[in-house]
């Protein structure tokens, strides 16, 4: 069936393990695949790539659990509302450093708490105002009640 | 109501009384009940307790917090479901935070079991001072206006006056000179102005590889600066960064609208618009390769860019303005000129008679 799709249309290949294999990359190379994520992905994806809302029900999903393969398809291929990045202008070794990155990014430890799906101040805000806000007005109906009396 | 046909302001404070003043007569206090704390001598006894442990609770929790600080490793971290975090924060927070939500806890329960609850009145009183008072510090004044002497040395008054006065002019000129004064010539040179020009090449934002027109794919973004960007350092790089940011995007030139004003600012469907959003500034590259939308993430204002930028949805008043482009000799994509329009947010003094309308032509 593959290979009836294909011979309809042309349109890039399944690419080779190493063209979205990270081993190798170095730490300067994960810096600058942060650099071209934060440029060209981030305004969709997230900051850390935990996905957004588009307008009319659209959105970008979330890079947490996708695969290398995955992200380099995309990238070729623009599934959906997402644009193309081809070859001419963000070669394989730039998407192999933003992989890389994503990869660095979603293995370092969050030791700063409740993260609170890590997707900006939005959810901060809403726990804040409404479990925060809430309790200070709990307690404040507590504080100002006249207590139990004895008859 | 009906006996009552002055109003407030007609009363001196004086003639006021509690008893004539009120719509509806003063119900007074509800009888005093005791509570269970003062009735059961048991239960009087058990709040004591409880106030007593919960001060005597956080002593210790404030050397806990001494103990945790120096034996938790700093490097420690803890891990329960959901929650990652440093083991030295969740400590120190947890212990200091504990004892003051103790101090806190026992102060209620003392406050509204232990101490006394019989409920008073006290009456409000006019803010005004006394008919006396007021007299006493006119005379004051009236004295001490006298005794300064300004009445025949008037000069001295006058001269006071304008040294004061004159102090005004430094704050003046200093908080004036702040920055340049933005006249027609200084924006015409600043903000009204990019650093693009005349065959200047656009470039990838972070690699500064040149574009070339036949390597864009129909559907492809790319952000991007202008090449001459390189050659500023430092802030003044930021600053031209900040107007010259563009988003070049390839859209199949049948399925958008190119006005015939527009044809030649664009290479086969290759077209470029400032990155930088009309309404308040954030740059944007939040683009809908489908519907060709490209939406600002800060106030969701959507512009069209298979319709020359006009603003379709959101707060933006004005069309995204678009960066007339070309190829070179060797096929790299070349800007044909500056922005024809001054890019970015609206300001006072801005001309926006040339900006695309919809149905502009």
């Amino acid at each position: 069936m593959a290979a009836y799709v294909a011979s309809l249309s042309p349109g890039p290949r399944i690419p080779d393990a190493e063209q979205y294999s990270t081993a190798g990359l170095t730490a300067e190379q994960i810096a600058r695949g942060g650099e071209l994520f934060r440029t060209n992905c981030s305004a969709c994806h997230n900051i850390e790539g935990r996905g957004g809302a588009l307008p009319n029900g659209s959105y970008a999903p979330s890079l947490m659990n996708t695969s290398g393969k995955h992200i380099y398809e995309a990238m070729r291929t623009g599934p959906q509302q997402m644009p193309v990045f081809a070859s001419g202008t963000m070669t394989d070794q730039d998407v192999k450093a933003i992989i890389g990155y994503l990869n660095a990014t979603h293995a370092q430890p969050s030791d700063g708490g409740f993260a609170l799906g890590g997707i900006g101040p939005v959810s901060e805000g809403l726990w804040g105002w409404i479990i925060g806000v809430g309790a200070c007005v709990l307690a404040a109906i507590w504080l100002a009640r006249k207590g139990t009396r004895s008859r | 109501m009906s006996n009552n046909e002055m109003t407030p302001s007609d009363r001196t404070p004086e003639d006021r009384t509690p008893d004539q003043d009120q719509p509806v007569p003063d119900p007074g206090l509800e009888p005093y009940v005791e509570r269970f704390s003062d009735a059961d001598p048991d239960a009087g006894r058990r709040v004591y307790r409880q106030i007593v442990t919960m001060y005597g609770l956080a002593p210790i929790l404030a050397v806990a917090f001494v103990v945790c600080y120096f034996a938790i490793p700093r490097d420690a971290a803890v891990r329960i479901g959901p929650l990652h975090t440093s083991a030295m924060n969740l400590a120190l927070g947890g212990t200091a935070g504990l004892a003051i939500l103790l101090i806190g806890l026992a102060s209620i329960h003392w406050a509204k079991q232990i101490m006394e609850d019989r409920e008073v009145v006290e009456e409000r009183h006019p803010v005004a001072s006394s008919a006396q008072d007021r007299r006493e510090m006119g005379a004051a004044w009236r004295a001490g206006a006298a005794d300064s002497r300004l009445g025949r040395r008037k000069m001295v008054g006058l001269a006071l006056g304008s040294a004061l006065g004159a102090l005004a002019l430094p704050a003046l000129v200093t908080l004036a000179d702040l920055g340049p004064k933005p006249t027609s010539k200084v924006r015409a040179e600043t903000i009204e102005r990019t650093i693009w020009a005349e065959g200047v090449r656009l470039v990838n934002d972070v690699t500064f590889t040149p574009v070339k027109a036949a390597e864009m794919q129909i559907g492809e973004l790319v952000n991007a600066q202008p090449e001459n960007l390189k050659k500023y350092h430092g802030a003044e790089q930021q600053t031209e960064r900040a107007k010259a940011s563009i988003i070049i995007v390839r859209m199949d030139p049948a399925s958008i609208k190119i006005p015939d004003s527009r044809r030649d600012w664009q290479v086969g469907g290759i077209l470029s618009y400032s990155k930088i959003c009309t309404h308040v500034g954030c740059p944007i590259s939040l683009w809908e390769q489908q519907t060709h939308h490209l939406l600002c993430p800060c106030h969701q204002s959507t512009f069209d860019l298979g319709d020359s930028g006009v603003v379709v949805f959101g707060p933006a008043a004005r069309a995204l303005p678009q960066l007339p482009i070309t190829v070179d000799s060797e096929g790299y994509l070349v800007a044909r000129s500056d922005f024809t329009v001054p890019v970015g947010p609206s300001y006072f003094e801005r001309d926006s008679r040339h900006d695309f309308k919809k149905g502009d032509n």
